[in-house]
């Protein structure tokens, strides 16, 4: 035999209740008020049941650290966030999620092999129904950026970018990796359309200045240095280029 | 993965081959008494609820922070290098959320001139090792650009300290310093420094240092500049660095290693902000033997010491491509010591002898008592340990005092504590056993090591109750249990957790100082990962 309970049986009894004879205000006032219980239940029913919610914030440090947000329907409870990998799945940060709904997860470091992340009330496993959308976090590194010195004048040098890829930043920093000036890439697949013509302030007078890309979320490719001395041969084409060792003496020298 | 069964199967052929061999649990003779016993903690998963990803693989170290109970700071590698806090007390470990994440900024030593770009300076520091001394003062080392990098662990910022070479020190002795006479401000102490070896010195090949040097420092003298900072430690107002100083042919069965030195400098922590320098009049120390790898605090009754970590010249054998196993075991091309440098009077006191041993090149793993200390093995599954209780009754000065076999050494290259092998573990022509991490837990009653290549975790009893002498310690060392950590180093192993490195135990009594995991280790593949898990109680 199949058992009600739960919001089920809560609303056989109302039905029931609704089905007796002429109701007296007293009755009418217990039955409105049951159905609003009834209500509650089927909601919170229904909260329970709803998936949660997991965002990623901005990552920092190159895209090495990821910090998350999250919903939880049916605040407040445990909240256990799953890394997903194959066919294996781990726990990774245990929390709680406040009574309004929000979750602060704890920060992940990105591995190389990037994140799948689902979350489920704790105690559940991962194939919980009540799991949210997997969240996907790549590990992927921006490209530097190319750049070619097109032209100066006293206070800037003009300079033509070639991004790896669309969207994000360009930024342009001094020696000491202090960031100078930032601009915007068009999110464009076509690398024509994405170039950027760029007026870069003098680095305090400095010889070169270093060029990196970074993703909207974060992510920071490596420096890439580009001589300032106008007009020059494109640089950066191949290998980062590495100055000379100011001691002028090199390993091999052993 | 290593399953239950065959975790069994592993175990019992062990068992077997020790009760054959007798050498299992100590190389003095008296092996085998030690049955392994099977043990239920399961190993590491792909994914596993017991571990914190990291962002790179082989993470170089990590270390708890004493004065903040139930927190870590773990160095890892990548396009930026940084330093993770980490919270111990959940499991899995997580990153703490009220300190930052420390990005190793371009330029670390805050010189003006960052590393590893153009307009810098062409080497870029490369994260070696992570140390706490509190939560207001932490050291990094770094080779490549050769430095200690000075941050707080308790805020996730560099610190800035005063650095000032003595004036009565040759200019260009320390390329990355200030010239001498002038303090400027750091976040790092340059740890590349010109070295003189004294006349008639040679190289680890036995050959004369004359024809093998440049004149880096001085005209027609020959010289040459530290390299591989490899372990830091302040003692008594001190700080001192170890360098490896490894020269030509480098990987290959007969590199050659320079003289191995401690850099000294004074360690001013009251002034504000903290002064260092270079010793005045000691600035470089040279060990008894190549190669030091660590050096670790130790007092000594009422006399700090300084414990150096010399591991010998090390080779790697090259591969056979007519064979399948790709050789690369380590080779050692010269003996191993434990130097006792006192660390008031600046001079090597004390040496022991340990042998072709190639201690690993991690800190010595003191018990809490101070009575012994323990070294895993870069070339064996062994441990190698030394009595220190002899150390209080060093002379002050030199010449060093030989303590041998006795008087000082339980466990040696002639006479290790030996690690079993797992029946199918990583094939020795290419990893025959490298214990890299290796420590006592809290009581004092157990040390752990864990071994690189059969991925295993070693429980081994050490009894040091009553006042044995240096020779009864042989007997107290006790294999308990053999716990498949990880996967081995094999072909078929490629992509699961492997290659286990740093152990530490945290400190306290496990349900009562605290409710998290016990013991925590390194994973080097297939990603960094650290993890926490708790032993069975003994």
């Amino acid at each position: 035999m199949r058992h009600l309970h739960g919001p089920a049986l809560i609303a056989a009894w109302l039905l029931v209740a609704c089905s007796l004879g002429p109701e007296s205000p007293e009755a009418k006032a217990r039955d409105e008020a049951a159905e609003v219980r009834v209500r509650a239940v089927f909601a919170a029913s229904r909260a329970a049941s709803a998936p949660l919610v997991i965002e990623a914030g901005r990552l920092d440090h190159r895209g090495l650290l990821l910090h998350l947000r999250g919903r939880d329907p049916g605040a407040p409870r445990g909240v256990w966030l799953w890394r997903l990998r194959g066919s294996e799945a781990a726990v990774v940060a245990r929390t709680e999620s406040r009574a309004d709904g929000e979750i602060a997860f704890p920060a992940l470091a990105v591995p190389a092999a990037g994140l799948e992340l689902v979350a489920t009330p704790a105690g559940e496993g991962r194939d919980a129904t009540s799991r949210s959308a997997p969240l996907r976090v790549d590990a992927r590194i921006p490209e530097p950026p190319r750049a070619e010195v097109v032209g100066a004048t006293p206070d800037e040098v003009l300079v033509e970018v070639d991004p790896a890829a669309g969207g994000g930043s360009v930024l342009v920093a001094d020696a000491d990796g202090r960031e100078l000036a930032r601009f915007p890439v068009p999110p464009a697949p076509d690398r024509s359309r994405r170039a950027l013509a760029l007026a870069v302030p003098r680095a305090g007078g400095g010889p070169r200045v270093l060029l990196a890309h970074e993703d909207d979320d974060g992510r920071r490719s490596a420096w890439r240095p580009l001589g300032l001395d106008a007009p020059t041969s494109r640089e950066g084409e191949g290998e980062d280029e590495q100055g000379e060792d100011e001691e002028g003496e090199a390993e091999a020298e052993w | 993965m290593v399953s239950g069964r065959r975790r069994l199967a592993a175990g019992l052929l062990l068992v077997s081959a020790c009760a054959v061999a007798g050498t299992c649990g100590g190389g003095s003779g008296g092996g085998g008494r030690g049955a392994v016993t099977e043990t239920e903690t399961p190993p590491i998963q792909n994914l596993d609820a017991r571990c914190a990803a990291l962002p790179e693989a082989f993470p170089p170290g990590f270390a708890f922070v004493p004065d903040r109970p139930g927190r870590a700071v773990v160095a890892s590698l990548g396009v930026t290098q940084t330093l993770i806090p980490f919270d111990i007390e959940s499991s899995p470990p997580e990153i703490a959320p009220d300190v930052p994440v420390l990005g190793i900024p371009l330029d670390s030593d805050g010189d003006g001139a960052p590393e590893g770009v153009p307009g810098g300076v062409a080497r870029a520091p490369i994260l070696d090792d992570v140390f706490a001394v509190d939560a207001g003062l932490g050291f990094a080392t770094a080779t490549g650009y050769e430095e200690v990098i000075l941050f707080r662990p308790g805020a996730g910022a560099l610190l800035t300290v005063e650095v000032e070479v003595p004036a009565g020190l040759p200019p260009g002795d320390y390329p990355f310093l200030p010239a001498p006479g002038v303090p400027a401000l750091r976040t790092a102490i340059s740890t590349r420094a010109c070295v003189r070896p004294p006349a008639g010195a040679v190289d680890s090949r036995g050959e004369p240092l004359e024809s093998a040097l440049s004149s880096f420092c001085d005209p027609g003298v020959p010289s040459f500049r530290t390299s591989f900072t490899s372990g830091v430690a302040l003692v008594g107002g001190h700080l001192f660095v170890s360098t490896s100083n490894l020269g030509a042919d480098r990987g290959t069965a007969n590199t050659q290693f320079l003289p191995g030195t401690v850099l000294v400098y004074e360690f001013d922590r009251s002034a504000a902000p903290p002064r260092v320098r270079p010793h005045p009049e000691r600035p470089v120390l040279f060990t008894g033997g190549f190669n030091p790898t660590h050096v670790t605090g130790y007092r000594a009754g009422n006399r700090d010491l300084v414990l150096v970590t010399v591991s010998g010249a090390l080779g790697i054998e090259g591969d056979d491509p007519s064979t399948k196993p790709v050789e690369g075991a380590g080779v050692p091309l010269s003996d191993a010591f434990i130097d006792v440098i006192d660390a008031e009077t600046l001079e090597r006191v004390g040496s022991i002898p340990l042998g072709p041993a190639t201690p690993a090149f991690d800190g010595l793993a003191i018990d809490p008592s101070g009575r012994v200390a323990v070294a895993g093995s870069a070339i064996q599954r062994a441990l190698y340990a030394v009595d220190l209780a002899p150390l209080a009754e060093l002379p002050r000065t030199g010449p060093p005092v030989t303590l041998v076999r006795d008087e000082a050494v339980i466990f040696d290259a002639d006479a290790p504590f030996r690690i079993p092998a797992l029946a199918d573990g990583a094939p020795p022509q290419s990893c025959p056993g490298e214990t890299f991490g290796v420590s006592f837990d809290a009581a004092g009653r157990r040390v752990l090591a864990s071994d690189f290549c059969d991925g295993t975790l070693a429980e081994v009893q050490v009894d040091l109750t009553g006042s044995p002498t240096t020779a009864q310690l042989r007997d107290r060392f006790l294999l308990l249990d053999l716990v498949s950590l990880v996967a081995p180093l094999r072909e078929d192993t490629l992509g699961e957790p492997r290659a286990p490195g740093r152990v530490a135990v945290r400190p306290g009594r496990p349900g009562l100082d605290f409710q998290g995991p016990e013991v925590f280790f390194l994973v080097g593949q297939e990603e960094g990962l650290l993890c926490g898990i708790s032993m069975a109680p003994r």
